[in-house]
């Protein structure tokens, strides 16, 4: 709590975070975490549903988020914006959604070999959400660290500070996991490419 | 690396740069149920913080008086008397007064000086015995037959006399119990109790009960004995004169009411009506409180049936 106020907001991210509003969501003040709600759900769900992939998966992972948010908030130093920490929230609480997206893909997968047949006049969301569909897929595939860092650095396009802060892990690190993953995906969706063909 | 596979790395770059962006686009963080989430994050918070609140402000203290009683307890030597007073109610709705005795003298947890007060013998609920307990079911089998086979009826209830005494039971009997006496009070049971006569008869304080603690209960062997000659061997008649010498010496000792039940029992398996008829109404009367009082009512009732049929 000693870094509250010392830091400057992050306009970007950004939210100042009164030290107030940090008590009142310790005490898991309905008000509070509502504000809160408010300010940041839309960024914590678009990172839950970039590195799930999965809609309903994604948005019980924001509501873990917030129900953890009063425990977690102890730990908020303030050293980084509060959206900043509340993405670190959802990348601990990941896991087991991510797991569970993943089982349903391939489910669906499984259910579904024969190809879509190729519609006569693709429109561009189709064509956008069947690339999703692909990345989601060679997503799958990576360990959960590496997935979280390529999600966040190249579909969130976050630096590899902020990642090092979401993720407790060093910037080199950090940069390690997305070079690696960003090979395995190139290697996966090459595959996939293949296999259509 | 030839300029084909320098066109195909850069191919994949842009593919993968278009998924990135797809999926940048395609989940972009609306949802219309995004209210909901939040109707179910703060419910679940309440919830939570309800159960947290529960148990800072019940759980926790209970707890920290529980164990703040406990160690007083131990400092000031009160917690193995009260564990044997719990222990010992507990055991005492399960097992023979016989294996309830000797579990307790194997435990060699000494009797609190207050937990039988010497001068209410029959107030106190004597253990209740499940081999000794007869059922409800025993007395329509005594009004639907003559006397004699109403009393070979109750013996064959396995409920009453069927099982012998359980191992324990009699193994802690040979070397009788020291905790078993609860009342010293009566003449003869204090000439025949050493311990309990270096007793002072009035008060059963903790420093008298101490050293009787120790000391071997001559009682329990002549209760034991009537026990085998009763459910073991039964033989009412034999059974009778063991309760009567078990009862002459221990007339308000610890299994007394048990005792004279099972000699009601006894004078019933032997065709004695009248004084079974006149022992089962001091329990039906609830001299002993609650203790065999329904099944002494049962009796009696069966009893009174088979007296007015033909």
């Amino acid at each position: 709590m000693a870094h509250l106020g010392v830091h400057a907001p992050d306009d970007e991210r950004g939210d100042d975070t009164p030290h107030a509003l940090v008590v009142r969501l310790q005490r898991a003040e309905p008000g509070a975490m509502t504000l809160v709600y408010r300010q940041h759900h839309v960024a914590v769900r678009a990172f839950a549903q970039r590195l799930v992939g999965d809609v309903e998966a994604a948005e019980d992972l924001v509501q873990d988020v917030f129900v953890a948010l009063p425990t977690a908030i102890a730990r908020f130093r303030g050293d980084c914006a509060l959206r900043t920490f509340l993405v670190s929230i959802a990348v601990h609480h990941a896991k087991n959604h991510v797991r569970a997206a993943a089982r349903r893909r391939a489910a669906l997968g499984r259910l579904a070999r024969e190809p879509e047949p190729p519609s006569p006049d693709p429109s561009r969301d189709v064509q956008r959400r069947e690339l999703a569909r692909q990345l989601m897929l060679a997503l799958d595939a990576l360990p959960l660290e590496q997935r979280v860092a390529v999600v966040l650095a190249e579909i969130e396009e976050r630096t590899s500070a902020e990642i090092a802060t979401i993720v407790g892990a060093p910037e080199g690190t950090v940069r390690t996991r997305i070079f690696h993953a960003k090979r395995k995906l190139r290697e996966v969706m090459r595959a996939e490419r293949g296999g259509e063909r | 690396m030839n300029d084909d596979d320098r066109s195909g790395a850069l191919s994949e770059d842009l593919d993968l740069a278009g998924a990135f962006r797809s999926v940048r686009d395609v989940y972009d963080g609306t949802n219309a149920e995004s209210n909901l989430t939040l109707q179910r994050a703060l419910f679940r918070t309440r919830a939570r913080e309800r159960r947290r609140s529960f148990a800072r402000w019940v759980v926790l203290p209970a707890a920290a008086v529980l164990v703040a009683s406990t160690a007083w307890a131990g400092v000031t030597g009160r917690l193995t008397p009260a564990l044997s007073v719990v222990l010992e109610s507990l055991h005492a709705e399960r097992t023979p007064p016989a294996a309830h005795d000797a579990a307790t003298a194997s435990a060699g947890t000494p009797r609190p000086s207050n937990a039988e007060p010497a001068s209410e013998p029959r107030v106190a609920p004597a253990p209740a015995s499940a081999e000794l307990a007869p059922e409800p079911a025993a007395a329509p089998s005594l009004a639907s037959e003559p006397p004699r086979a109403s009393a070979s009826s109750l013996a064959s209830e396995p409920s009453l006399a069927a099982e012998p005494p359980r191992k324990g039971a009699s193994a802690a009997l040979a070397p009788p119990s020291t905790a078993s006496p609860r009342s010293p009070t009566a003449t003869a049971s204090r000439a025949a109790e050493p311990a309990a006569a270096a007793a002072p008869s009035a008060s059963v304080d903790s420093a008298a009960a101490a050293p009787s603690a120790s000391a071997p209960d001559p009682h329990a062997a002549l209760f034991a004995e009537a026990h085998r000659l009763h459910f073991t061997e039964r033989d009412p008649a034999r059974a009778l004169a063991a309760w009567d010498r078990y009862l002459a010496v221990a007339p308000d000792g610890r299994f007394s009411p048990e005792a004279r039940y099972n000699r009601a029992l006894a004078l019933v398996r032997l065709g004695r009506h009248a004084e079974a008829t006149s022992e089962l109404a001091a329990f039906a009367r609830g001299a002993y409180g609650s203790y065999r009082r329904d099944d002494a009512q049962s009796l009696l009732d069966a009893l009174a049936r088979d007296a007015s049929s033909p």
